[in-house]
């Protein structure tokens, strides 16, 4: 496969696929680094500890029941959200990301200027990622 | 085993199908979440009971 453009990312939040009021989405892949640096070593060595996952998305705000913003109103003070995302919506190979347990902390349930485009921010903060 | 009724369109299928907790677990989701959220609810294995 050749390199692509973003064009037809999937993010599903609880089931619910909000793929198409997705504008912005970041899904970092990480883990904790606990250091095991001893005498005689020349430079720092780590291996790895838990998993630290963030995901940060970005969407058209829709008040419809079942859309953007009951659903992220729900996940919000929850800590058992499970999200998917894909880079693209068909194709192989095509990783699926699935996060479970992950915490919404906050999210801006109403923002912005007279005459903007209703958006949502959210983050998503911890739980497993499982690549399929 | 348990079964929900969807209450609102999502990857578990339509409105007004009836899933069961192992779909929702295969989904994957959290069966607590969704009923929270008001994307599932619980259907009654009550029976009635005529006199």
């Amino acid at each position: 496969m050749a390199v692509f453009a973003l064009t037809d990312s999937q993010f599903t939040l609880n089931t619910i696929d909000l793929s198409s009021y997705v504008t912005n989405i970041e899904l970092t892949y990480e883990f904790d680094a606990v250091e095991t640096t001893a005498m005689g070593a020349t430079g720092h060595t780590n291996i790895k500890s838990l998993q630290n996952i963030s995901c940060t998305v970005e969407l058209n705000n829709d008040l419809a029941v079942g859309k953007v913003f009951d659903t992220v109103f729900a996940a919000v003070g929850s800590g058992t959200n499970t999200y998917i995302v894909k880079s693209l919506s068909t194709g192989s190979p095509n990783p699926v990301l699935t996060v479970s347990n992950a915490f919404c902390a906050s999210a801006p349930i109403v923002s912005g200027t007279v005459g903007d485009l209703s958006k949502m921010s959210i983050t998503l903060t911890g739980g497993t990622l499982v690549k399929t | 085993m348990a079964n929900y009724k969807i209450l609102v369109e999502s990857t578990l299928g339509a409105i007004g199908d009836t899933v069961t907790d192992a779909d929702i677990i295969a989904a994957p989701a959290d069966i607590e979440q969704l009923i929270v959220s008001g994307i599932v609810e619980p259907v009654s294995t009550t029976k009635n009971t005529k006199e």
